[in-house]
């Protein structure tokens, strides 16, 4: 009998918590999941990127609770950037009727072919890779989260006064006033063309004489053509700066051919290029002795760089680099950008039950398309993404330049800018404000920042406080400057100083090429990091921060960018780094409306370039 | 033996229970009044019923709790569901027929009251009616009052504040109204009255309810061109009908609607609608509309009180229904005060309510109510200010201009005098000025000092131009002044935003006495001093600030996490600023304070490093019931220990800690356990030396039961009574004492608020 009861009591014991910690009521209620495909090569680097950036998407979505509850599910395709095998999966998708929406296809001549099938079985396909526009222009089922050629030749030709002005060293007002060389290699297929086409109208408006012209064909014999720009560029006596309007595969040829041999010239890569640079240039003997042989000093345009992604772009390349080990390249954050399109699209449509998922894609389109402007536009880490009449977005693409294999943004970048602004003209010529396809633009200042001679020079016993002088060198064009005040990346505002500290007269001041730098001594005592907790028993040891940002420009026209990377520490979470001094740059961004009814029920935040030191 | 143990603890729990019930028995040897309200309680209007028990209920409770008037009465509310006229009249005979109820509040709607008006009439029975603006409820029955302004001021004050609906240079300008929703005269008022002041003729859609005549309004608004501001001179219903036929992108005609579109029940209506599901407000931003009653401009003293407390009681802000019925009830229950009933006949006592009502006729013996000071004219209606509100993310909140009307025509009789109708009335203006503080750190909290230092942005939403940066801190420790906005923008409604940011010093009332269950009120306060609170007032921005109401603000936005302190909540109330004389109340400027309130990240961990030996004594006073009977010495020798041990504690907890109110109020509960400890052995000491061996271990047995109980009872009080409860049980000990408040308690918890 006693028995009987204690095992009754056992088994309650027991089985009552097991019911309910098992999510059995969970299990019951799981609603369908929503299916998207990913089709690329996915054994190529460039496919395995996209799934990376978009599996980093999916956690992120799926833990929030995905779409009204609904789970998110990958369906991973490989057409080996074939466009037969698109064909043939793009058929049996229609044919399956499973998935809502499909992202890619990596390739133009792919997505081409796939196209025509999406649009037949009204199903919505966004591409952040193909920057041909027949994919979109007369798909009204095919979106394109990157911007097109158009944009491109026009913003590399805007930038052509800024790069030869500091290539040449003469102010960029002075050079402004001149007309300037200009060269271009473009591919013979459309795309090419399109570059080109694109590119000549805005040099006509710019006062841009284009002194040389190569088109490559894919037909003839590579050496062959290479040989012949080669000696023709000589022939040229200032050909101004390059434009390489060409895919990865000729551009890296040419590149190299040039370098070898011994001419530099000022270049500029597409993006196309960009994207698989160092991908292709792996294979070269000389990079591999000498990495950043070819590419120091070469000029190009992507459309994601994490410092100037904002406080979105920072959160994805730290996740990113937490979870596979290495930063995150465009292909990744175009795609993780296109997903996150896709998922707002989605929830604005609102989706029903399985049965009605033809109706559901309509939807879905509809609200792809009702991203029709830049209030209408979801902010993603590429920037402000929104659809023109043809299903491909305007924005601005980020310029740089590779040091030491290192992408280091240019001194300005455009941004769109969403607003208006009255005299674009002056405004470009003040370096302010361009228009560009259609688009108001502002620009962004770039300073680059070094920390030189640190010393701690006292932390008190309960390591609260610390004292610290350091040299602060700030590195940017001395057209930034005007007469008003000391320099534009002033006055800082030290975020954890004990006392505000005011920087006197720079000790250092040179200009060189139109590049000010501009050094400051800096001496205050400063708070110790106050977000390390102390757990109860014992104390970690508190890492020492110096932070500081501008004291009224915000993120969007003023980026604080470190000289140097760190690079073995430079992504690793603060426990994991090692010794010494780190140097990085984040936003400090503060979700806010300024009590403007536009921002009421939205996501605005406030953002301010944060510059930080750390150090042990 | 058993039933000896049983009968100690029956009468232990008997005690406790009469000690509790006390005021409750107390009340029931007094007489009891029935009130009757009647609204409506079910289907679409429900909310507006609700409310008006939640504003009629809180007036009750808070005459009860201050206890001058009405001591040997009970009221009774006795809730009626009035729908429609035809409810009306069988609730009013109902009310008649039961010879029960002394006084009516209500009815809620015009025709209710009009259905049951000539009942309570012929029948003798005094009503009051806070809401049926109509003004032929009141003006036929000299029983039936009113204490909000009637249809002819309401139309009025709309026709006034219609032109600021403009923009730019539109001449247009619309009235859409049921033929039946008002009296014959009100319509051609309003459109002679709007007339006058716009300067041109209105377009004029009069319709039926029924459907077809809305779809017919709805397309042929559709066809014209310009149709401009729109007065809606209807009811709620048919008002959303017809809105939600038009209201698309590129029609944001400015609506302007009476009363009744100024309750919750208007917006609710679109609740169901997919537009309004995604996006919060689709449908009625910018839908204007009068009321007597906002409760963001409710800054004066008694006005604030009522705020405070409705929203901590029903957690939510008060509408106007609720305010109205508060003030109704205000003036009923002062009423019956005055009426001085005494049993009797009930004819008589309501003649006797009845004639109390109708000498509040003059501005000396009015109610000081929440909506204004209330008494009646010779029609028993009132005259009051009614306020211009706006919804905006769902959420009523005042116009940018609120105007007083003086010479209001609604006070005399409407055709008295006509051509005084003509004269131009005169209006004061009130500029409504929205404002936020938006925290990004707090640091360097200094409780010596009483000093913290606050990093914030603060904002100013304005109409036309306003000297924003006039701005006085006045806690602040340095003055502060705001230099250059970071955001400066003005939108084609001429409606001006301007941020600034700000970084300062601010003083703060540090007391640490309750340590460490200390909570702290880190407090910025500024005020306008260019303006008095006649012409200027303040009004804290809650849809910018935090997206609604009813959402907290627990500094999730801050750029930082404050270093050992933790944050309750955020709050930005509005005060009064009234410099020298208390009695002056003429001259005061309006304020905002802006609380963070704090609590310590670690109090518990310190809470129990303090109480350890506190919690040491109690456990050893526990084991003491264990020790037999006979050992009474020992038990006594060991108390006394514990005394001594427990006040050493103590008063070496005076040099140690920063606040004492703690080790202090443990002292005491202490002492109350060690004297139960001592009478329990002295009691089981007694029976045992009389041989009844059994009662003493019943007498140790109920220690031991009893003990524990009693511990824990006094824990969760002495927490509760420094707010360091989890929040939901706080509340619902809170509510429990509301709604039942033991004297002793209230004083304690009276003394708490800062």
């Amino acid at each position: 009998m006693k028995n009987k009861i204690i095992s009754i009591f056992f088994c309650c014991v027991i089985i009552g918590p097991a019911i309910y910690f098992l999510p059995i009521s969970n299990m019951l209620q799981q609603k369908e999941p929503v299916c998207i495909a990913i089709i690329g090569p996915m054994e190529e680097a460039n496919g395995k990127a996209m799934r990376q950036g978009v599996e980093l998407y999916r956690e992120q979505i799926n833990k929030q609770g995905g779409i009204d509850g609904r789970k998110i599910k990958f369906l991973f395709q490989d057409d080996q950037n074939n466009a037969d095998r698109a064909e043939r999966i793009a058929l049996e998708l229609a044919e399956e009727n499973k998935v809502y929406l499909v992202l890619g296809h990596y390739y133009s001549s792919a997505s081409l072919a796939a196209g025509k099938i999406y649009k037949k079985g009204g199903i919505p396909a966004i591409s952040a890779s193909v920057g041909a526009e027949s994919i979109i222009s007369d798909n009204e089922w095919y979106f394109r989260t990157i911007p097109g050629g158009s944009i491109e030749a026009k913003l590399v030709a805007s930038y052509m006064y800024d790069i030869l002005a500091s290539y040449r060293d003469i102010p960029l007002a002075e050079i402004i006033k001149e007309t300037i060389p200009a060269s271009i290699i473009f591919t013979g297929d459309a795309d090419g063309q399109y570059l080109l086409k694109n590119f000549e109208q805005i040099a006509q408006r710019f006062g841009i004489a284009i002194k040389g012209k190569w088109q490559w064909d894919d037909e003839k014999s590579a050496s062959e053509q290479i040989d012949n720009i080669k000696k023709e560029l000589d022939a040229i006596d200032d050909p101004g700066v390059i434009y390489f309007a060409t895919h990865a595969a000729e551009g890296i040829q040419i590149v190299t051919a040039l370098k070898d041999a011994g001419k530099t010239y000022p270049m500029i890569a597409s993006a196309a290029l960009t994207r698989s640079f160092f991908d292709k240039v792996k294979s070269y003997t000389k990079e591999r002795e000498t990495p950043g042989y070819y590419s120091d000093g070469m000029y190009f345009i992507t459309p994601f760089m994490t410092a100037l992604g904002g406080a979105k772009g920072f959160d994805f390349t730290r996740q990113f680099v937490a979870k596979y080990n290495k930063e995150p390249g465009v292909v990744a954050a175009c795609y993780y950008d296109a997903v996150h399109v896709a998922v707002q699209a989605m929830k604005k449509s609102g989706l029903q039950a399985k049965k009605h998922i033809r109706e559901d894609r309509r939807n879905i389109r509809t609200a792809l398309a009702g991203m029709y402007n830049e209030e209408q536009g979801v902010k993603g880490i590429t920037g402000l993404i929104w659809f023109d009449t043809t299903g491909g977005v305007r924005r601005e693409y980020v310029v740089g330049r590779w040091r030491g294999r290192k992408a280091q943004p240019f001194f300005v970048q455009y941004n769109q800018h969403v607003g208006n602004v009255d005299d674009v003209l002056q405004g470009y010529l003040n370096g302010n404000v361009e228009m560009l396809a259609g688009l108001t633009m502002s620009s962004t200042h770039i300073v680059y920042v070094q920390v030189e001679d640190l010393e701690i020079t006292g932390i008190n016993k309960e390591k609260t406080e610390f004292g610290a002088t350091f040299r602060l060198c700030f590195r940017y064009p001395a057209r930034f400057d005007d007469a008003s005040k000391e320099s534009i990346a002033l006055p800082i505002e030290f975020i954890n100083a004990l006392t505000p500290i005011k920087l006197g007269k720079p000790v250092q001041e040179t200009t060189e090429k139109g590049v000010t730098s501009k050094v400051f001594q800096v001496q205050g005592r400063f708070r110790a990091d106050s977000d390390a907790d102390d757990s109860l028993f014992f104390k970690r040891d508190k890492k020492l921060f110096i932070h500081f940002r501008h004291a009224t420009e915000q993120y969007d026209s003023l980026v604080y960018v470190p000289e140097t990377v760190d690079e073995q520490n430079k992504w690793l979470s603060a426990e994991s780094r090692t010794g010494g001094v780190h140097c990085y740059s984040d936003v400090l961004s503060k979700k806010t409306t300024l009590g403007n009814p536009k921002y009421f029920n939205s996501d605005y935040t406030l953002d301010y370039s944060r510059f930080n030191v750390e150090f042990f | 033996m058993k039933k000896t143990a049983l009968t100690i603890f029956f009468l232990c729990f008997a005690g406790i229970l009469t000690l509790l019930l006390h005021r409750h028995f107390k009340e029931s040897g007094k007489e009891t009044v029935y009130i009757a309200l009647a609204g409506p309680m079910s289907g679409s209007s429900q909310e507006e019923g609700r409310a008006m028990l939640r504003g009629a209920t809180l007036a009750y409770e808070e005459v009860k709790r201050d206890g001058k008037i009405l001591k040997n009465k009970k009221i009774e509310i006795v809730p009626y569901d009035d729908k429609d006229s035809r409810t009306a009249v069988r609730i009013a005979s109902d009310i008649v027929n039961e010879d029960k109820v002394i006084l009516v509040l209500g009815h809620y709607s015009s025709f209710g009251s009009a259905a049951a008006g000539p009942m309570y009439k012929s029948n003798g029975i005094p009503a009051i009616t806070a809401s049926a603006t109509r003004e032929e409820a009141t003006s036929e029955s000299e029983w039936f009052f009113r204490t909000v302004p009637g249809n002819h001021a309401i139309t009025q004050f709309a026709a006034y504040s219609m032109k600021d609906l403009l923009s730019g240079k539109t001449k247009t300008a619309s009235i859409i109204y049921n033929k039946n929703f008002y009296d014959p005269s009100v319509v051609p008022e309003f459109v002679k009255q709007a007339e006058k002041r716009l300067n041109f003729s209105l377009k004029k859609w009069p319709f039926d309810s029924n459907d077809d005549d809305i779809k017919r309004i709805i397309a042929e608004i559709r066809a014209e061109q310009e149709v401009g501001p729109i007065f809606f001179a209807t009811s709620s219903t048919d008002c959303g009908r017809v809105i939600s036929g038009f209201r698309y992108p590129g029609t944001d005609y400015p609506i302007i609607g009476p009363d009744s579109l100024a309750v919750p029940g208007f917006i609710h209506q679109f609740n169901s609608s997919s537009e309004e599901q995604r996006n919060p407000g689709y449908y009625t931003n910018g839908i204007y509309a009068v009321s007597p009653f906002i409760s963001y401009l409710a800054d004066q003293p008694n006005a604030r009180y009522f705020r405070e407390k409705f929203v901590r009681k029903y957690g939510r802000e008060p509408t106007w229904v609720a305010a109205a019925y508060y003030d109704a009830m205000l003036v009923a229950l002062n009423a019956l005060e005055q009426a001085e009933i005494q049993g009797g006949n009930i004819q008589e006592n309501r003649r006797k309510v009845k004639d109390a009502l109708s000498r509040i006729n003059e501005k000396d013996m009015a109610v000081k109510g929440v909506t204004g000071d209330i008494y009646f004219n010779e029609n028993g209606n009132v005259d009051l200010p009614l306020e211009l509100g706006v919804w905006q993310s769902n959420e009523f909140i005042p116009a940018y201009r609120q105007y007083r009307l003086s010479n209001s025509k609604s006070s005399r009789e409407g055709d008295q005098n006509p051509e005084e109708t003509e004269e131009p009335e005169t209006a004061t203006s009130l500029r409504v000025v929205y404002t936020g503080v938006d925290i990004n750190t707090v640091r360097n909290i200094d409780l010596k000092k009483g000093i913290f230092t606050a990093d914030f942005y603060i904002w100013f939403r304005f109409k036309g131009t306003f000297e924003d940066r006039a701005v006085t801190f006045t806690n602040s420790v340095k003055p502060v002044t705001l230099d250059a906005a970071i955001m400066r923008e003005t939108n084609r409604d001429d409606i001006t935003v301007h941020a600034y940011r700000v970084v300062a010093d601010f003083t703060f009332d540090s007391s640490t006495a309750a340590y460490p269950l200390d909570r702290h009120a880190l407090r910025i306060s500024f005020r306008y001093d260019k303006e008095t609170r006649n012409t200027m007032i303040y009004v804290p921005d809650v849809v910018g600030m935090t997206g609604s109401v009813s959402k907290k603000n627990r500094g999730e936005t801050l750029l930082e996490k404050l270093s050992g302190w933790e944050i309750a909540e955020i709050v930005s109330k509005q005060n009064l600023y009234s410099p020298g004389d208390e009695h002056k109340e003429e001259v005061s400027y309006s304020q905002i304070d802006t609380e963070i309130k704090v609590y310590r990240q670690d109090r518990w961990i310190l809470s129990l490093k303090i109480m350890l030996p506190f919690l040491f004594v109690i456990t050893i006073v526990y084991l003491l019931f264990y020790i037999s009977p006979e050992l009474i010495w020992i038990r006594h020798f060991i108390e006394l220990s514990l005394l001594f041990l427990t006040i050493e504690v103590r008063t070496l907890y005076k040099y140690i800690l920063p606040g004492q109110e703690i080790a202090q109020q443990m002292l005491f509960f202490i002492l109350l356990l060690l004297l139960f400890s001592a009478l329990t052995a002295g009691g089981s000491y007694w029976a045992h030396r009389r041989n009844h061996i059994r009662k003493a271990k019943c007498i140790l047995y109920a220690g031991r039961f009893i003990y524990p109980v009693a511990v824990t009872a006094g824990i969760v009080f002495l927490l509760y009574s420094h707010s360091a409860l989890p929040w939901s049980l706080q509340n619902m000990i809170s509510n429990k004492i509301a709604s039942f408040p033991p004297p002793c308690l209230v004083a304690q918890l009276k003394n708490r608020q800062p």
